[in-house]
């Protein structure tokens, strides 16, 4: 890639943390080294409980990791940072306000208004997503796709440097799965940003992503980085060049035979 | 007969009950006179209509006081039931110590302790108010705290991320969030509120100029107006219906933003 001469943008160095801090518990994740460069599309896949969501909330700084360092720019990650745009697997609006006013609530909430520019970019944003017919609806009059597209372009607005995704689509059914991925690419395109996207589907994982870390079953650890050298834009087409399947089917040998490796 | 408006759910879902309870009355008039039933012993819905006419002045008066205490009861309950909750989500701490108390003035029987408590408070009406109080914070308290507490994680986690005061996080997403609960709450406390007044006033069995509906029971008990004695149970259960409707419509109107609540509270 070209990037890869820069500085890592995100560096984790020997992270690893346990939930129960009695020394010999069972650590949840451990030794996971792994340099993200700028604008660069990581996902992350592993079985459920390998501790993916763990990982990503040491990099948000809502969880201080109690082995090893993150860094982002050089600079140790020791809370939540401004820079950081995060998507859940559920959508986490707030039923009260309408769609607009909640993509717009981070603004309204940090600086207590938001200008009219903003608004503007908000509704462009929310057109980008197929939603400006929906922006005065509220939350609970939408489907559950439209929702997490919501959270999405709320997580887009603040326009952070890394965009933090824990299996945002993962409540959706298979076909708008795959557009709603499509259409992030999309985004992602026209506003690059560091992205670290936890799924565990393996086919979405080297669909959208530059690189996939591979992570063991409980505790997690690294048990392959696999560069995607498939050619962007990336489409429905993609799925059926030999070499996705290649990529794929590298990852499926690490999840179903572990030992293998 | 199906007519088009049987298959209304709405037109149903009144006119349903309300045949039922126009039967009933019908039964039980043509029973009392078809048994030629003592009067003092089971009147008809007529002779109680009647009383209710007749003794209009007295019931309205005694109805005014039970509804004085329950409105007290009501909001005092509200504001310190709430005031409680907002003090048990500050911490884990405070919650362990002193929810146990909340639970144990629930399940102590408020006809147990209306005595002591007619004896504390001298003022008739503040002591009916407080065990009626007793009666209706619990709901309150353990709702509120509920809804409080209750907060999608992933929210908060969001919110952690805005770096938030605890301020912020208890005005922006908790109290919001608990709206709902609170409104539950509401409702059955309203109900709550009016037992209380009516048991405590049994119990403390007060007469002269400022009796309220139980009072007027006991007494109209005594002296074998039983006419009346319904005609001022049912003054008691149309206030209690009448809150009810009340709670439900101002939930209605707060939550008009809550679509899911209030879908909730019409089934
Ligand atoms: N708050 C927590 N307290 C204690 N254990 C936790 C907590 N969160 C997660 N865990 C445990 O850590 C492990 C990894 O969890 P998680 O990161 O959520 O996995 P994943 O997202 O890969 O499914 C699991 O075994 C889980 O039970
Ligand atoms: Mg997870």
């Amino acid at each position: 890639m070209e990037h890869t001469s820069e500085r890592a943008f995100v560096r984790m160095s020997g992270v690893g943390h346990r939930y129960d801090p009695t020394p010999g518990s069972p650590m949840a994740v451990q030794n996971i080294d792994l340099d993200i460069n700028r604008h660069e599309f990581v996902a992350v896949v592993g079985p459920s409980g390998c501790g993916k969501s763990t990982l990503l909330r040491m990099v948000s700084g809502l969880l201080v990791p109690s082995e090893g360092t993150v860094s982002v720019f050089g600079k140790q990650v020791d809370g939540p940072r401004d820079d950081v745009g995060i998507v859940f697997q559920k959508p986490t609006l707030l039923p009260w306000l309408t769609v607009r006013k909640n993509v717009l609530f981070p603004l309204k909430h940090k600086f207590g208004r938001y200008s009219s520019q903003d608004e503007k970019r908000a509704n462009e944003l929310l057109a980008m997503a197929g939603l400006e017919a929906f922006a005065d609806k509220m939350p609970d009059e939408l489907s559950g796709g439209m929702q997490q597209r919501v959270g999405i372009v709320r997580a887009l607005l603040l326009n952070p440097d890394i965009l933090l995704m824990d299996e945002p689509f993962s409540a959706l059914d298979a076909m708008t799965r795959e557009q709603i991925g499509f259409d992030l690419l999309k985004i992602w395109d026209e506003n690059p940003k560091t992205v670290l996207f936890i799924t565990h589907s393996i086919s979405e994982a080297v669909l959208l992503a530059d690189r996939v870390l591979v992570m063991s079953k409980r505790p997690g650890s690294v048990l392959d980085l696999i560069e995607v050298d498939l050619p962007r834009p990336r489409s429905a087409d993609t799925i059926k060049q030999p070499r996705f399947s290649e990529l794929t089917d590298r990852i499926r040998k690490h999840i179903y035979e572990p030992d293998a490796h | 007969m199906s007519t088009p408006l049987i298959q209304n759910e709405n037109f149903v879902k009144v006119a349903a009950p309300l045949g039922v309870g126009i039967l009933f009355l019908l039964f039980w008039e043509i029973a009392v006179q078809a048994l030629e039933m003592p009067k003092y012993i089971l009147p008809g819905p007529i002779e109680i209509f009647k009383a209710l006419i007749d003794g209009w002045q007295p019931l309205l008066g005694a109805l005014y006081i039970t509804l004085k205490v329950t409105f007290l009861a009501f909001v005092i309950a509200v504001v310190l039931g709430v005031a409680a909750s907002l003090l048990f989500v500050q911490s884990k701490w405070i919650e362990m110590s002193l929810f146990p108390y909340a639970v144990l003035m629930q399940v102590t029987p408020v006809v147990a302790i209306a005595p002591l408590i007619i004896i504390w408070v001298d003022d008739t009406t503040w002591a009916l108010t407080v065990c009626a109080v007793i009666i209706a914070i619990f709901p309150i308290i353990s709702n509120t705290t509920l809804g409080l507490r209750s907060v999608d994680p992933n929210l908060l986690s969001m919110f952690r991320m805005y770096r938030t005061s605890r301020w912020q996080e208890l005005v922006r997403l908790r109290i919001p969030g608990a709206l709902p609960y609170f409104f539950g709450g509401l409702r059955i406390s309203s109900g709550l509120a009016l037992i209380g007044a009516v048991v405590a006033e049994f119990v403390a069995g007060t007469g002269g100029a400022k009796a309220g509906l139980a009072y007027m029971i006991l007494q109209s008990g005594y002296n074998l107006q039983i006419p009346r004695m319904f005609a001022a149970l049912l003054l008691i259960t149309l206030t209690g219906i009448a809150l009810f409707a009340l709670m439900v419509w101002l939930s209605n109107r707060a939550l008009q933003n809550w679509h899911e609540s209030a879908l909730e509270v019409e089934h």
